[in-house]
């Protein structure tokens, strides 16, 4: 009978095991552990294209946060503006005239941000806004440029 | 002529919910009789040793074999998009969301659930049943349920052990044999795989298939012929009954839980 129950305690930690390496090595929950060290920005773009939720923000493409959220805002004119909301590591400070572009990993791979760095002294604080944004490129929009003529 | 038709249509029908009924008081009465916790503990364990602990090398064998199959199946063909540094990720959902709960639960509906119905079967034959509850002991508490709660709780574990060792297969298969970026292979695997959305729909997976599987095995042990062709008639049902059912609740479970329904 110890026999048996020594069998089958390990057959349940060899469960538990497997549980466990399938959260922290093959799922994403091993890299959002650090959000409390984080701090949120936001930019507003014309056209998001196929930028996704999780989506990473890079400086010179090296990751530095994600995309928390994806909403639509409305402006003074009535119009709608996509706005997206970032998440970012608290040691790397953004000055505020920095600029953020929606690019594409590869020729048809997923939409990340990339953040070129300004010259200005003073950086972006928490719920700070970044103003110069450009707009992802569409591949609908270039095929209209050159098959229209 | 047209009536013995309808006659037979309504004997097939009366006796399909007449089977019914008995399964449905079979499953509330060994799932809600356990007044002596502690006792009923013991035999759970026991039955935890020959419906789990058992099938682990099954398990464990055919999931490395999978995960290295499907590393050189999937390599063969993304090697043609130049995609190939892709392939943790298509191991990883394939394994994840359909292959690793349905193949456990065929391999554990072969292995286990026949030997289950099997051995009530074969007690029922010899009249161990009969003569268990003349002593007023009552057979659904000591054998039957047990052998519900055990395969109930192994079968999410083994699911789990055979999606980790298939993927560690497939992670020696491809970065040892096959060239792939061992980076490449984990990180691209991390960024497609949610927690909540995969591994926890996958365990909820094997929870149904689980239930499915002991309360079909159990069901034909009890209620079989007890001659040992009515058993070996059984046994064979419980398999393809519950292999069956195990596909049409997962392609079901798969459209609720995968598609934005």
């Amino acid at each position: 009978m110890r026999k048996i129950e020594i069998f089958v305690g390990f057959f349940i930690f060899l469960g538990f095991l497997s549980l466990l390496l399938l959260a922290f090595k093959v799922s994403d929950i091993g890299n959002l552990k650090n959000d409390k060290s984080n701090y949120k920005i936001s930019a507003k773009f014309t056209n998001i294209g196929g930028l996704k939720k999780r989506a990473k923000v890079t400086i010179g493409g090296v990751k530095i946060g994600y995309v928390t959220n994806i909403t639509l805002k409305e402006n003074e004119y009535f119009e709608y503006v996509p706005v997206v909301e970032m998440s970012i590591k608290s040691s790397i400070h953004i000055p505020i005239d920095s600029s953020a572009s929606i690019v594409t990993s590869g020729l048809l791979g997923d939409n990340y941000i990339s953040i070129d760095i300004g010259c200005n002294d003073v950086f972006i604080e928490n719920n700070g806004i970044i103003t110069l944004t450009s707009q992802a490129l569409l591949l609908e929009d270039l095929l209209a440029k050159f098959g229209v003529g | 002529m047209i009536f013995d038709l309808f006659q037979n249509i309504g004997k097939k029908t009366i006796y399909f919910f007449f089977r019914l009924g008995e399964a449905f008081f079979l499953l509330i009465y060994s799932l809600f009789c356990i007044p002596n916790f502690f006792k009923s503990i013991k035999r759970v364990i026991n039955q935890l040793y020959f419906v789990g602990f058992l099938s682990l090398i099954v398990i464990i064998v055919s999931g490395c074999f999978i995960g290295m199959v499907l590393c050189i199946q999937g390599y063969n063909v993304l090697i043609k998009f130049g995609a190939e540094q892709e392939l943790g990720q298509m191991i990883a959902v394939s394994v994840i969301r359909e292959l690793g709960p349905v193949i456990t639960s065929l391999l554990f509906a072969g292995r286990s659930g026949s030997s289950l119905t099997a051995e009530i079967g074969f007690m029922k034959m010899t009249e161990q049943l009969s003569s268990m509850s003349i002593m007023g002991v009552d057979p659904f508490k000591r054998i039957i349920g047990p052998r519900f709660w055990a395969v109930q709780i192994s079968l999410p574990l083994l699911s789990l052990i055979f999606i980790q060792i298939s993927i560690i297969g497939a992670f020696f298969i491809g970065v040892y044999f096959l060239g792939i970026d061992s980076g490449a292979f984990w990180s691209n695997m991390q960024s497609v795989i949610i927690f909540q959305e995969d591994v926890f729909n996958s365990v909820i997976k094997t929870f149904i298939f689980g239930f499915v599987i002991a309360w079909i095995s159990v069901f034909q042990g009890i209620y079989c012929i007890p001659t040992s062709e009515g058993i070996g008639y059984a046994t064979t049902n419980s398999v393809v009954y519950s292999s069956l059912s195990i596909f049409i609740i997962d392609f079901f479970l798969t459209i609720f839980m995968y598609t934005d329904v």
